[in-house]
């Protein structure tokens, strides 16, 4: 080891947003008692302000993987290092954006991200500022007031994502976020957080099982494999920043995707293609 | 045939439909009309003598009784006093249990695991069976009709509060510990929420059976409340003064079960998911 990271025992210094996942494995006790392994060794470091998906079939574990990076869960071993600070729980530098939009329905769009701010210990006012400001960029103003069961599928999620923007997070971990949404207002969606993320380029992890999107929103894809979960390869996309559609037919993007459906092949055919 | 000729038929419809009031247009109309013929018919059978008045008084009957009890004599009013009394401890005793017990055996599976086999055997049990026992230990007051009461509405509020909290959607909860909610804030901001509607159900049932534990435990040993009154209004074939006790368990039930129904619709029905 280089004396000079020993130096007055200070450690060198790690970019808050970065994420090291050291030898994460985990294993869910089934009903019957019996233990299933859903995550095998996984060692992955995601660079500070970068976009990266995690792809792969169902049950593959990488949402497991993301929760272990927000705190939800805590690995059965190895660990998870957020800024070089190990994650012992949820935090409010790191915010989740769920596949479903999980809001409460008994709160109106805005009050629901506010409820987020709160939770995390800012301030009322600063809250119902920050919510506002949130909603704007997320183009809800006029819905503020809505309940989650007056607005569209694509809008809830959008306030889903208002929340998360809201604490101001570090790292945005997103659980197939648009997943649950038809073709159009995915690809809709897929732009905008394109856009957002632009702004301010933070950290974001992105669990998906469409190719495709991997591709258009990320600087790398992880590739995972189930039973137990592994990461298969680290796939960089050279695509050049700001994305747009139109990439979709660059012959790169086709053999980019081909390639990936090669590493994901032996798994089931739940990837769509 | 022109044109003009073939738009006449729905031309001719539309005034004809139109003509009916709006009153009648609404469901609560002929609710209200049947009831008025039912009065009515009741009325009609009763005074045209095909029904014996000792076993069946008329609604005129039965309104001159009641005018007589609350206007001119006021001997209702300490019977519905010790009634009232005997609900209303019952009754808050049962939705105060009911409620924090619940909320208890639904967040906590150890709790819920150490009283399950109570609540169990006692939801089995009837209440009023325990009667005898109850009067043994606290005599033929007020306690031990409280008592009876609170037994038999206890568990319709216990039950269902364990419902709301259990069926509390387990990704809401997730996603305030996402946002680094306590078990605290995740109990008040989420699962207490979650769980109102299945709350305010729970003691919508409870109303019917606390009355009728009012009634049983007053028909059992008790010299005063409206189910006494009931009682020897019937042993001295007084059959308007019965039917007037009955009809006030009937109008308090109705008016308190409409009153949280209404509440339900106006306040809570944004609790639910859709």
């Amino acid at each position: 080891m280089p004396a000079a990271a020993t130096v007055g025992n200070v450690s060198p210094p790690v970019a808050p947003g970065r994420i090291d996942c050291r030898d994460v494995s985990h294993w869910f006790v089934k009903d019957d008692g019996s233990a299933s392994q859903v995550l095998d060794r996984i060692s992955l470091t995601i660079e500070n302000h970068r976009f990266v998906s995690l792809l792969g079939p169902s049950g593959c574990g990488k949402t497991t993987l993301l929760r272990t990076m927000h705190g939800l869960i805590l690995p059965s071993s190895g660990s998870v290092m957020i800024g070089g600070e190990r994650v012992t729980g949820p935090g409010a530098d790191r915010a989740m954006v769920f596949q479903e939009h999980n809001l409460l329905p008994w709160k109106t769009a805005i009050e629901n991200v506010q409820f987020g701010c709160k939770l995390v210990g800012i301030a009322p006012a600063e809250s119902r500022e920050r919510a506002r400001d949130a909603m704007a960029l997320m183009g809800l103003s006029e819905f503020a007031d809505h309940r989650p069961s007056q607005l569209s599928g694509g809008m809830k999620q959008r306030v889903g994502i208002a929340r998360a923007l809201s604490i101001r997070p570090r790292i945005l971990l997103m659980d197939e976020p648009f997943g649950a949404l038809d073709a159009q207002t995915r690809e809709i969606m897929q732009n905008e957080l394109l856009r957002l993320w632009e702004a301010d380029r933070k950290t974001v992890v992105f669990v998906t099982h469409s190719i495709d999107e991997s591709i258009l929103l990320s600087d790398r894809i992880g590739v995972m494999t189930a039973k137990p979960g592994r990461i298969a390869a680290n796939i960089d996309v050279e695509l050049p920043r700001p994305r747009s559609d139109d990439m979709r037919s660059d012959p790169y993007w086709a053999t980019l995707r081909r390639s990936l459906w090669q590493l994901l092949k032996p798994e089931t055919g739940e990837v769509s293609r | 045939m022109t044109a003009q000729e073939t738009e006449a038929p729905p031309a001719l419809i539309l005034p004809a439909a139109a003509k009916l009031p709006a009153w009648w247009a609404r469901g609560s109309t002929l609710s209200a009309v049947s009831l008025v013929v039912f009065l009515g018919l009741w009325q009609f059978v009763t005074s045209a003598g095909l029904i014996e008045p000792i076993f069946l008084a008329s609604p005129g009957a039965i309104a001159q009784v009641a005018y007589e009890q609350f206007f001119v004599t006021g001997d209702i009013y300490p019977h519905i006093l010790v009634s009232l009394t005997e609900a209303f401890i019952g009754f808050a005793l049962a939705i105060i249990v009911g409620v924090l017990l619940g909320l208890a055996m639904g967040r906590f599976e150890r709790v819920r695991q150490v009283l399950e086999p109570f609540v169990m055997a006692l939801y089995a049990t009837p209440s009023v069976a325990l009667l005898p026992l109850f009067i043994l230990w606290l005599g033929i007051g007020l306690w031990s009709k409280a008592l009876i009461v609170f037994l038999g509405g206890v568990f319709a509020i216990l039950v269902n509060t364990i419902a709301g909290v259990r069926g509390t959607n387990p990704r809401l909860i997730e996603t305030a510990r996402a946002f680094t909610a306590s078990e605290t804030e995740v109990f008040l901001y989420i699962i207490l929420p979650a769980a109102t509607p299945f709350i305010v159900a729970g003691i919508r049932l409870a109303i019917g059976r606390v009355l009728i534990s009012v009634f049983v435990a007053e028909l059992y040993a008790s010299n005063q409340g409206v189910g006494f009154l009931i009682t020897q209004a019937g042993t001295t074939y007084n059959t308007p003064l019965m039917l007037m006790g009955i009809l006030l368990f009937t109008v308090t039930g109705v008016v308190l079960s409409q009153g949280l129904s209404f509440i339900e619709l106006r306040y809570l029905s944004r609790f639910r998911e859709q």
